[in-house]
């Protein structure tokens, strides 16, 4: 497989030849962009990303970190104060109500880097305008398709990069 | 990008990148004197160490003064980054994505330095540790039963939370750093954008985690100030123990974060000249917020005041004759005239659209705020025992400490515009394309 690489300076272009490709049946398609924009995000349809999955365990997780914290002190030190049961429940809830939020907040976090494989630092094929101005489409083919899929991104307005194949 | 707006991405790169790293006599000039200024409020609390919280004036009956006035102040202040980034992200507002940067590096900073008040009030602040919950052999713990513990959870996780915040929001932007550097500043910021793309896929995994993380961020503002206002309404000491004090807590916080976003903003804009990315727009729609927030303030602050009034507790009208005329009326009425009747002007589009008058008033907004949670503290002083009463100095270590905390708030401000993006450069893309 290799990679063709091209710039785009409106984001209709750069549409206009993600959805040629498509229609060539050229499916490994990746934009980079400097903002999201919501046409290509619907063209593209990238596999639902289940971030809730991680900020919902982790807040469950908070939730019985504070209880456990709350209930276990009150159960190491049977110290009465303020009248109050040795097991009170409202300050129970209040700390795992926060534990619930700071671990949501970790696990929200946890599953964005998880998600987009956001440790590699490396940038194998990138197009540094891609942060500021342009858009860039990449797609994968075989390796006798290439020049037919260039031409299809070049039809579309773009600018050809140099890009290597893997 | 081709467009038919005034303002280019490439523009907007430019402009936002042009106010980090450079170094103008100025901003020496303002860090110097910031630092200066910390350094002195350090050399307080070093004499405050050494010979004991007495150089604090701390003593019967008002244990508390300025420092947990400033305490409630701080965390209060930390409270517009989050309306602006998560809460009015939520309800899809677009004016905040030039202002929203700030505010929150404002949150991250102003809870550092809330954070370390209850350090200086410890006296023996190398005994700090024993606050945390962990096995001893004094076999003593936390009490869980009390707010200030329930303090310090709530607001650590609001620290940890609201700083994550900021760099998540920011790694799109550290990418386009990266990509406008060289050498190690390439590198420090390459290893910052943990190798940020802007493929399709990431943008969709991070709106989706935006999101998700601004509703858990709207969901622990509340409760942050609500459990700081609990430190006083859970006691039973008149003036405090009150029901409607979380509400009048928050929105008190809101309303004086929203004053410190305008002050910072006006700075900004003027130092950094950034009229073109914060416009005055801008400017007329914080100040109307700013405006809404505090008749919900002034709501709540004639609530808390004239049911006592009208009940005709002796205890409570004590306190309350206490602000109108007694020791606590100095902050009283400045409260009442910076806080309470200058911000009435704002009503008018005019002043909205002033920056002289916006600047004085958000700073005064903030004397009269601060005044306020002073005032609330010196409550104490007329307790239910006149016995008891008594009244309250500052003196020249705790008020140098609080000057030296305003300074570290100030200090870090500056070294934050220097490093990172002060204004989050793909959001005002965003606008900008959302306007064509």
């Amino acid at each position: 497989m290799v990679k063709a690489f091209a710039a785009y300076s409106s984001p209709d272009a750069a549409l206009h030849a993600i959805r040629e490709l498509k229609r060539a049946g050229y499916p490994e398609i990746l934009c980079y962009s400097p903002i999201p924009y919501a046409e290509i995000q619907e063209e593209l349809k990238p596999k639902s990303a289940r971030v809730w999955a991680f900020s919902l365990l982790f807040a469950a997780c908070g939730v019985m970190f504070g209880l456990t914290l709350v209930l276990g002190t009150f159960y190491l030190m049977n110290l009465i104060t303020g009248g109050k049961p040795i097991l009170s429940i409202p300050p129970g809830l209040v700390i795992a109500y926060e534990c619930a939020n700071l671990f949501g907040f970790l696990g929200t976090f946890t599953g964005l880097v998880l998600l987009t494989r956001r440790w590699r630092r490396k940038l194998d094929v990138y197009e540094e305008r891609a942060s500021e101005d342009k858009l860039v489409v990449l797609a994968e083919c075989p390796d006798g398709h290439l020049t037919q899929v260039q031409n299809l991104l070049k039809k579309a307005g773009g600018e050809l990069r140099p890009a290597g194949g893997r | 990008m081709a467009s038919n707006h005034p303002i280019s991405f490439s523009d907007v790169n430019r402009d936002v990148l042009r106010t980090m790293f450079r170094l103008s006599p100025l901003y020496v000039l303002a860090v110097l004197v910031t630092g200066g200024l910390v350094a002195w409020g350090g050399y307080a609390w070093s004499v405050q160490i050494d010979y004991g919280m007495g150089m604090s004036g701390k003593r019967h009956p008002a244990m508390w003064f300025l420092y947990i006035g400033t305490f409630v102040f701080w965390i209060g202040v930390s409270h517009a980054g989050t309306l602006l980034s998560a809460i009015l992200h939520l309800l899809k507002v677009k004016w905040r994505k030039p202002l929203y940067r700030i505010a929150e590096a404002m949150t991250s900073i102003s809870l550092l330095c809330a954070a370390i008040y209850p350090l200086i009030h410890l006296g023996r602040v190398w005994k700090f540790y024993w606050l945390l919950p962990y096995p001893n052999q004094r076999e003593l713990w936390p009490n869980y039963r009390s707010p200030l513990a329930w303090d310090t959870v709530a607001v650590s996780s609001y620290l940890v939370g609201s700083s994550i915040f900021l760099y998540f929001g920011m790694i799109p932007d550290l990418a386009i750093v990266r990509d406008n550097s060289k050498g190690i500043k390439r590198t420090i910021y390459g290893i910052l954008a943990l190798g940020w793309k802007g493929t399709n896929r990431e943008w969709y995994v991070f709106q989706k985690a935006y999101t998700i993380y601004a509703c858990f961020l709207t969901a622990i503002v509340p409760t942050v100030h609500g459990i700081v206002s609990w430190d006083f309404a859970m006691s039973i000491q008149p003036g405090w123990h009150s029901t409607v004090f979380a509400p009048y807590f928050v929105s008190g916080a809101i309303f004086s974060g929203v004053a410190f976003v305008i002050t910072l903003l006006i700075l900004m804009r003027k130092f950094f000249k950034l009229k073109h990315l914060v416009t005055d727009d801008h400017m007329d729609k914080l100040a109307l917020l700013m405006f809404g927030i505090y008749l919900i303030w002034f709501y709540l602050s004639l609530m808390e005041v004239l049911p006592e009034w009208f009940a005709g507790d002796p205890f409570h009208k004590n306190v309350l004759e206490s602000r109108f005329w007694g020791p606590a009326s100095q902050h009283f009425w400045v409260m009442f005239v910076t806080a309470g009747i200058l911000p009435l002007f704002l009503i008018s589009r005019r002043f909205r659209r002033s920056m002289p008058f916006l600047f004085v008033s958000s700073i005064l907004i903030n004397l009269g705020m601060w005044a306020e949670r002073v005032m609330i503290v010196i409550s104490t002083t007329r307790s239910f025992i006149p016995a008891s009463w008594g009244d309250i100095q500052a003196t020249w270590v705790d008020s140098s400490i609080v000057i030296g905390t305003f300074a570290m708030f100030g200090f870090l401000m500056l070294i934050f515009c220097k490093l990172f993006p002060s204004v989050s450069m793909y959001e005002v893309k965003e606008e900008i394309h959302e306007s064509e």
